[in-house]
């Protein structure tokens, strides 16, 4: 029994052996849409002979695929498999893929038909945003890496929105605050200006910016998280609103008064039949949520009152470029003028009426023509009379005027100034004086003639300065570079108003320049000049009105006679005396006569001189010093009457005219010869007496007694006149060195408090 | 005048001069103010913005003169105090004025006794404060201070 077993099983597994032999694995062949080849049978493990590649017409056999993988027929086959014909197009077309973002063509690409397009555009970015993928409508996502193209293609790239931007605060605009704070009253009252009631005032020329002072959140939608960030562009809703007399009426979308309101930029552009008229804005930020617009009010921006004038607003400082207009070919700063506006798109035909300012602006040598300043090469050709010829490149050069303005007849200019600060304080100061010798250090004998501003005009044309607060280059101060600083504005002609501007550091403020025009300078305030706070050289109509000029480097105001034949106008009047009136008006220098200004002029001598005829006046309870707390003695030192011609001692020097208010004039007599005795005693006695006079009516000289000893005499034996001497607010000497100065007088003993 | 007060006159009139020439008066020099140059912020929340981060470049570019910011929590009764510094140390006029825009319903300004300024808040918002030299030149700085309220 147990062999038969055993031979049965030999001959099963043999059986089973000789079956698993011979399986056999089925092949496929998928000639997807080709002609058809039949299925076959090998055996499993076996290699398939692959038949004849099928055919489809208008494609090209490409080869077999199992899986996505190519098969060669080089593969064992264990399983059964199913074999994918690929094909090719046999010319394929070639199509275009479109790529679309937020509707803009963002890129686009090239495949073959039937192809899969494997160079796909970098994916695009977006703040806040995920790209999600490019999609052909708004519920289809293609997909590039296993979608081959049949067709050209446009797809638009979706984003999922990860954070978004909030409006967190809207505020007045930083200019608008800057207006409304420099508009107030200040402790500091030489920190304040005179005229709080200005309005503001904007061009119609060009746009004006009305942004408010946006504060933004970025918030993380899935996190809740939000952080303060910063928008370049926003949009903003604009209402403009007229004043018509009695309230404010919101303009219509169109409307003869606005040209052009921009949401995105929030400008207006006033058009020129808004001149003269009043307006008020609202400005309100777009994108505001539910509970926002419940408090729309907290979000809105209001500034009114207003007004429009005919003019260009100015934003930075290159924008005073449309201040200059010089009509004469002026040591080429004409053409480098013209080349500067070219250079930075300014219109080099239009020359505003008014410029006015809307933020503040501080001017450096950049935002003018290079002209103004010394080069290397310019220095270098001065040779040795230059020692510190590094010191001297890009120092200002002397007798240049940065800005020009000429006027027409009946043509007007304004500087309009928005109660903003107009600064120079960097700019170089003159070294190289007209000599071509630089002023070596520690000498103060360098007397500038560089001009921020100079104005020239027609008798019947007007010009302005107003609501500025200007700093200068030229503080009061022992530095003796200072005296290189910038003279702020010289007007040769043209009617010129000084309204409302606070001055400070500068060489000379206010210089009306042999000009018989009017030159007023009425409720300014101007402090810490090097040298001079008025400089009035051979000009007939200087008022100074409601004004307070304080802290000059040497005397207040200095007038200039000019000598007839000095001037190349032809006039018939001899020589062109200075005359200042002074209305309701602070001028106070208080000087020690050791300022720059005393050494510059070499007006030294004038210190003791003055110091020796005050010890007179205090015998009689009078004084002309005034000691300070630490010790120091000053002078206040008004104003100075000289001729700019080196001649001898004649009474053409001192010739020249300063009236306080209705008190009797300081005047040598030369406009209507009002005061005989002056005049006459003036002439018997200067050239070699020095002489007095005084607002309280009193006059006398210095002369000899009848022991011979010198003594104060009256005019014409006149004692009323010496007995006066010793009264009034003001004195004025007329002295030997072919100077008159007038001094304030007080009381004996008073202090000075700095 | 009696002949006797001209004579005196005449005779100190003269004295002085010789007195004068000879010894002199001693003077000073009018002291020049030091104006102020910079202004900083001391308080101890307060962040000086980095001109190389992109977000504080862009603030100080889109402001003027405005040099960091102070940003707290709102809560009720919240009140940020700012102090502040002058340069140079021996400056004239050392005091500052604090200002801002106007809103009464949102904050108010107070400025204190020892030259700092205290602002309270009554609702989330944010205020621009401009911190101004009390001397005639003007120096100035803003800070941007932000009491966080999640208002939308």
């Amino acid at each position: 029994m147990t062999k038969k077993f055993s031979l049965l099983l030999v001959l099963c597994t043999l059986l089973l052996t000789l079956v698993a032999c011979t399986s056999k694995v089925t092949v496929t062949f998928d000639t997807a849409g080709g002609s058809q080849i039949a299925s076959v049978q090998i055996d499993a493990g076996g290699k398939i002979q692959l038949p004849a590649n099928p055919t489809k017409e208008g494609y090209t056999f490409v080869g077999w695929f199992v899986e996505g993988e190519p098969f060669d027929g080089s593969q064992k086959i264990d399983n059964n498999i199913t074999l994918v014909a690929h094909w090719k197009k046999t010319n394929p077309k070639t199509l275009t893929v479109v790529f679309m973002v937020d509707g803009q063509k963002y890129d686009e690409k090239t495949c073959l038909e039937e192809e899969l397009l494997t160079d796909l555009p970098k994916n695009p970015s977006k703040e806040n945003s995920r790209f999600v993928g490019w999609f052909v409508d708004d519920n289809t996502q293609f997909d590039f890496t296993k979608t081959p193209l049949t067709e050209d293609l446009i797809v638009n790239a979706h984003f999922d929105v990860t954070s978004r931007v909030i409006v967190y605060a809207v505020a007045l605009a930083d200019d608008f605050v800057e207006f409304n704070n420099n508009r107030a009253t200040k402790t500091e009252k030489n920190t304040e200006f005179a005229d709080l009631t200005q309005s503001y005032v904007v061009g119609d020329d060009n746009p004006w910016k009305v942004e408010p002072h946006m504060s933004f959140r970025l918030e993380d939608i899935a996190t809740g998280h939000s952080e303060s960030t910063i928008v370049d562009e926003w949009e903003y809703t604009i209402r403009v609103y007229h004043y018509n007399g009695s309230d404010y009426e919101l303009l219509e979308t169109t409307t003869d008064l606005v040209d052009k309101i921009d949401p995105k930029l929030c400008t207006i552009d006033f058009a020129e039949k808004a001149v003269g008229e009043t307006f008020k804005i609202e400005v309100v930020p777009t994108g505001l949520t539910e509970k926002q617009l419940t408090n729309v009010q907290n979000y809105t921006m209001v500034f009114e009152n207003f007004v429009v004038v005919d003019g260009y607003n100015v934003y930075e400082a290159k924008e005073l470029a449309y201040v200059e207009y010089r009509t004469i070919n002026d040591k080429d700063c004409d053409t480098a003028w013209d080349a500067f506006k070219d250079a930075n798109g300014f219109d080099k035909d239009y020359h505003p009426a008014n410029v006015i300012l809307h933020t503040n602006i501080e001017i450096t040598a950049s935002d003018v023509p290079s002209i103004f300043f010394y080069t290397q090469d310019e220095i270098n050709s001065f040779g040795d009379s230059v020692k510190n010829k590094e010191n001297a490149v890009g120092s200002m050069k002397d007798w240049y005027d940065l800005y020009m303005r000429d006027l027409g007849e009946n043509e007007n200019f304004a500087l309009l100034g928005n109660y903003y600060t107009l600064s120079t304080e960097h700019l170089r100061e003159v070294v190289v004086d007209t000599d071509n010798e630089e002023t070596p250090t520690g000498d103060v004998n360098l007397i500038s003639h560089a001009t921020l501003i100079k104005i020239r005009g027609a008798a019947t044309a007007t010009s302005k300065m107003a609501n500025l607060h200007i700093i200068g280059n030229a503080p009061r101060t022992d530095n003796e570079v200072k005296s290189g600083g910038q003279i702020l504005v010289k007007v040769e002609g043209s009617n010129f108003t000084a309204y409302n501007n606070i001055t400070i550091c500068s060489f000379i403020t206010y210089m009306p320049n042999r000009t018989d025009c009017q030159f007023l300078i009425e409720k300014c305030k101007g402090y810490e000049n090097f040298n001079s706070l008025i400089y009035n050289w051979g000009s007939a109509n200087l008022i100074i009105k409601d004004s307070e000029f304080i802290g000059a480097g040497g005397p207040v105001v200095i007038q200039d006679h000019v000598r007839d034949g000095d001037y190349d106008k032809d006039s018939d009047v001899n020589g062109f005396p200075a005359k200042a009136k002074v209305i309701n008006s602070k001028l106070e220098s208080y000087v020690t006569g050791e300022e720059g200004w005393f050494t510059l002029v070499g007006a030294s001598a004038l210190v003791p001189l003055v110091k020796n005829l005050n010890v007179a006046f205090v015998a009689n309870g009078r004084s002309f010093l005034k000691n300070s707390a630490s010790g120091a003695t000053f002078m206040n030192l008004i104003f100075v009457n000289k001729s700019g011609s080196t001649e001898g001692l004649t009474n053409e020097k001192i010739k020249a005219s300063f009236q306080f208010d209705e008190l009797p004039a300081f005047d040598y007599g030369a406009f209507d010869g009002s005061d005989p005795v002056l005049k006459n005693m003036l002439a018997e006695q200067y050239k070699t007496n020095h002489a007095f006079q005084t607002t309280g009516g009193g006059m006398g000289y210095v002369g000899l007694d009848d022991r011979g000893e010198s003594t104060i005499k009256a005019p014409n034996n006149q004692m009323e006149y010496l007995l006066k001497l010793f009264q009034g607010d003001y004195l004025c000497i007329y002295a030997q060195n072919g100077m008159s100065f007038g001094l304030q007088l007080f009381n004996a003993g008073e202090t000075y408090e700095i | 005048m009696k002949k006797s007060v001209i004579i005196t006159i005449a005779v100190v009139y003269i004295f002085a001069i010789v007195v004068v020439g000879f010894i002199g008066i001693k003077i000073k020099a009018y002291n020049t103010p030091e104006f102020v140059t910079d202004i900083t912020c001391v308080s101890d929340n307060f962040h000086k913005y980095d001109p190389n981060n992109p977000v504080h470049k862009k603030e100080m570019e889109k402001t003027k003169n405005l040099i960091g910011y102070i940003e707290e929590e709102f809560k009720e009764g919240l009140k940020i105090t700012i102090n502040c510094q002058v340069t140079p140390d021996n400056a004239t006029k050392k005091a500052l004025t604090f200002s801002v825009d106007e809103n009464p319903a949102a904050y108010k300004l107070t400025p204190t006794s020892d030259g700092s300024a205290t602002i309270e808040f009554f609702v989330g918002t944010e205020v621009i404060v401009t911190i101004k030299s009390t001397d005639i030149k003007g120096y100035s700085i803003k800070i941007k201070v932000t009491a966080f309220e999640r208002n939308w």
